[in-house]
């Protein structure tokens, strides 16, 4: 019984407070009190009222009362009952006080009070809600759930209780303990579920947290298949199951096993098992890895071994790589190139990655083919390039024999054909490459350094039966004077045939033999009567002049005068001198033209040669065969034991009216 | 061995006969009757008479090439007088042929270049009989007298073929063109 005594002179003020009852569900406590004044000098005593107030737990009371201790020791002042509600909690710490006006006497005097605090037991209650922290770790098959604490209702917490359930009404809910932190397991892939707590005291079963939800992650892919195909690799796999939520997949291909260095991420559609990758150099192991989405991706697909990327050349048709690669240049492939095709056009590409930093010198590397060629013939080639965008290579140039074309910078990966490249044949085959043009210099391991395909390659040999081409010209003359001039420059005839219509014919040993005239009579050959043979003379030269009409820069006349010789035939047989006026086109790549030409006049004339110059012959022997004679055909003329193949430069007829002879003239060849 | 036998019918002159194909500008003349001007060419002989025939075409050596000469054919014509209605005239289409069976095939063909006649007196009878001796040339003296001030293709440079095309523009006679073939594609990929 908590007394709270205060003394006032001779007297002590005591206040009396007691717990009377208590209500839980009201959460309140009935408190009875007592406020007495108590003296024992047997002698005080006053008829006239003094004041009096007290307070018990805010709750206010006052009076007045009289006393006399003549004949007793203890005055009850007053008492009274009161219910005091708790806090929340079920607590209640109250503070009392009482007090009394002046006694009006001199040995008790006054005034006089007493107080002080008294808590009160508490109430006990079931326990507040806790407060949800989240869920977390979330994986295919099991969350992390965690709250915290909000009290424990003024009773020990016995246990908390976690409830989990799929659908936020909690119907069919699982309910496990916890201290605040639950991993919940064996959960559905790809399904949300719900989570709250509560706490349970010596009351009860406290209120359920707020609910939180989550989606439980699909299970990863099984990939099935990781395999190369062609020049990429694909891979394929199993949809997770159940794939509820299913977005897509994410599909990541690197060359090392922690995924550090990847070399192909992309996105597919949820309905789509398989993924390629393209374009990656070969030689290389690769790994491969898939996650399904949903809000969030899925754990990564398991680890399936590595494929070796071999990429094959195709069929080169016989192109091959040119150079020799600087230390740290890998190709895709063994040959340096494959074939495929690119745009619906078969292609040639060149692939190369640096492994660490790399020098590449212009016209160091390349691609090249031999052809079959005809020595003297001109021949061109064209071809198209397309970069790779990433590629760190741009530019690019043709070369062919003694000769190199313009470089060109393929600034973006569209098709750019290179600038035809014509040259002239020196012999039975000609090689012709692709170069990179351009110094590189790669400071690290770089994928890819070259990545450009060649397409559309064709050679062509020059139009025209001959290989040399004329040079324009401001040669004043007759029509007959330049037929001749284009004719002595490439060796060809020009005549007016037996029609009257002017013809061109080809050198005498690019025909075919038209007619043999014979000194015997043989089968299919015309038994000439007549004929004139000795030592041609009058077309020996060992000394040629040449004149090679042409047009200068400034637009007038250039004829530049070359003159050769044949030492040993002057020497022999003196100086033979003679002239010849040419039309050849002398630069580059027919710049070997004219010396040629000049050449091959000589080589043909330096020494005097037997020659039948001539035959006479009865064409009524055959007046078809003679109607069908034409200049410039290519004929064989026996004589004895001598068989001279000819070109007719000549032809007479002689007709009377019973006779009808045909001298034929003729040059050797 | 030498065989002589009579040519006729084997061997033929010939020239358009105009009348038969209608009026032609500078070769008609005023009086002739003419044809429909729908007959093609038509060639009327005058081999019988012709009395010898020389033909001579070709090249002439100069030196290290050959220079293309002009080709001609010269005959003589008995009791033709150019002065008075003769048959032949400057610049006149004018073929040599061998008949081989009916077919003509030319031996020469040209345009009459000279026309040169002959009085000599037949002292038995002391008459003139006329004889003229008829040059015919081919397309070459054409072109000979052709001028031709340069070749200039636009690229500096060009085939020999592309040349001859480019000289045809200058002709005046027939030329037949060496064909500009396209380039021959020896590769592709």
């Amino acid at each position: 019984m908590p007394t709270f005594d205060r003394p006032v002179g001779a007297a002590t003020l005591r206040l009396i407070v007691n717990l009377a009852a208590q209500d839980t569900a009201a959460n309140s406590s009935l408190v009875s009190w007592e406020l007495q004044l108590i003296c024992t000098n047997g002698s005080s005593w006053n008829a006239n009222a003094t004041a009096w107030s007290a307070n018990i737990g805010g709750v206010g009371y006052s009076g007045g009362f009289t006393f006399d201790f003549r004949r007793t020791n203890t005055v009850v002042i007053a008492s009274a009952s009161t219910w005091l509600g708790h806090s929340p909690s079920g607590s209640l710490t109250i503070n009392v006080s009482g007090w009394i006006a002046h006694t009006g006497t001199s040995a008790i005097g006054g005034p006089g009070s007493t107080d002080g605090n008294m808590a009160l037991p508490s109430i006990s209650r079931i326990p507040p809600a806790p407060t949800p922290l989240g869920i977390d770790q979330v994986t295919a098959r099991s969350l992390r759930y965690r709250f915290a604490s909000a009290g424990d209702g003024g009773s020990a917490i016995v246990r908390w209780e976690v409830q989990y359930a799929s659908n936020a009404a909690f119907t069919a809910a699982q309910t496990i303990t916890s201290n605040g932190t639950s991993t919940v397991a064996g959960l559905t892939p790809g399904q949300q579920y719900w989570f709250r707590a509560r706490g349970v005291n010596g009351v009860g079963a406290g209120a359920w947290s707020g609910a939180s939800s989550a989606v439980t992650v699909l299970d990863a892919p099984v990939t099935t298949s990781w395999a190369q195909s062609g020049a990429d690799l694909i891979a394929t796999w199993t949809p997770p199951a159940p794939a509820t939520g299913l977005t897509g997949y994410r599909f990541q291909v690197a060359t090392d096993t922690a995924f550090v260095a990847i070399v192909a991420a992309f996105t597919v559609g949820p309905t789509t098992t398989t993924a390629v990758a393209t374009g990656l150099p070969g030689g290389r192991l690769y790994y491969v890895r898939v996650a399904a989405l949903t809000a969030q991706p899925s754990e990564w697909s398991a680890a399936v071994p590595a494929v070796l990327l071999v990429l094959a050349s195709g069929d080169l048709d016989r192109w091959s790589r040119y150079g020799v690669p600087p230390a740290g240049l890998v190709y895709y492939t063994g040959e340096g190139i494959r074939r495929g095709v690119v745009g619906g056009k078969q292609g040639l590409w060149l692939e190369s990655y640096s492994t660490g930093r790399v020098v590449v010198a212009p016209g160091m590397i390349g691609i090249q083919r031999s052809i079959p060629t005809t020595p003297g013939r001109a021949y061109t080639i064209r071809l198209t390039l397309a970069r790779s965008a990433d590629a760190r290579a741009h530019t690019y140039q043709l070369s062919a024999p003694g000769i190199s074309g313009d470089p060109v910078t393929l600034n973006t990966d569209a098709a750019t054909p290179l600038p035809p490249l014509t040259w002239v044949a020196t012999s039975t085959a000609s090689t012709v490459r692709v170069l990179l043009a351009e110094a590189l210099d790669v400071p690290d391991a770089t994928t890819p350094v070259e990545r450009v395909v060649v397409t559309d390659i064709r050679i062509t040999e020059a139009a025209g039966y001959y290989a040399a081409r004329l040079r324009g010209t401001v040669y004043e003359s007759n029509l007959a004077n330049h037929f001749d001039l284009a004719c002595n420059s490439v060796g060809a005839t020009w005549y007016a045939d037996r029609n009257n219509l002017t013809r061109f014919s080809l050198p005498g040993n690019a025909l075919p033999v038209s007619a043999i005239f014979s000194d015997r009579a043989l089968e299919g050959a015309l038994n000439y009567v007549g004929i004139d043979a000795g030592y041609d003379t009058r077309s020996m030269v060992n000394v040629l002049e040449a004149t090679n009409h042409g047009i200068g820069d400034d637009g007038l006349a250039d004829d530049p005068t070359e003159t050769v010789e044949n030492p040993s035939s002057i020497s022999l047989y003196g100086p033979r001198k003679d002239k010849i006026d040419l039309n050849l086109y002398s630069l580059p790549p027919y710049d070997a033209a004219f010396r040629d030409r000049l050449a091959d006049i000589l080589a043909a004339s330096f020494e005097p040669a037997r020659l039948i110059g001539s035959v006479t012959w009865n064409a009524q022997q055959d007046m078809t065969a003679a109607a069908a004679l034409e200049l410039t055909q290519r004929c064989t003329v026996q004589f004895r034991d001598t068989v001279q193949d000819s070109q007719l430069i000549g032809l007479e007829h002689t007709i009377t009216p019973t006779r009808w002879l045909v001298t034929a003239r003729f040059i050797k060849l | 061995m030498i065989i002589e036998r009579p040519l006729l019918g084997h061997v033929d002159i010939q020239t358009p006969d105009y009348r038969a194909m209608g009026f032609t500008l500078g070769l008609s003349r005023l009086g002739d009757l003419l044809g429909d001007g729908t007959t093609g060419q038509v060639w009327r002989s005058l081999i019988h008479d012709a009395t010898e025939l020389q033909i001579k075409r070709g090249f002439i050596r100069s030196g290290l090439g050959l220079r293309t000469d002009v080709g001609l054919m010269t005959f003589t014509i008995q009791d033709s007088d150019p002065l008075h209605g003769g048959e032949f005239q400057p610049g006149q289409h004018v073929r040599a042929v061998a008949l081989i069976g009916d077919e003509p095939r030319p031996l020469f063909t040209g345009k009459v270049a000279d026309i040169s006649g002959a009085y000599p007196l037949n002292k038995s009878t002391g008459e003139l009989r006329p004889r003229t001796t008829i040059t015919v040339a081919d397309a070459v003296s054409i072109h000979t007298q052709t001028p031709r001030y340069g070749a200039k293709p636009p690229a500096g440079l060009e085939t020999f073929e592309e040349r001859i095309a480019r000289l045809e523009s200058s002709s005046r006679s027939p030329i037949e063109v060496p064909p500009l073939a396209d380039p021959r594609e020896v590769y592709a990929f």
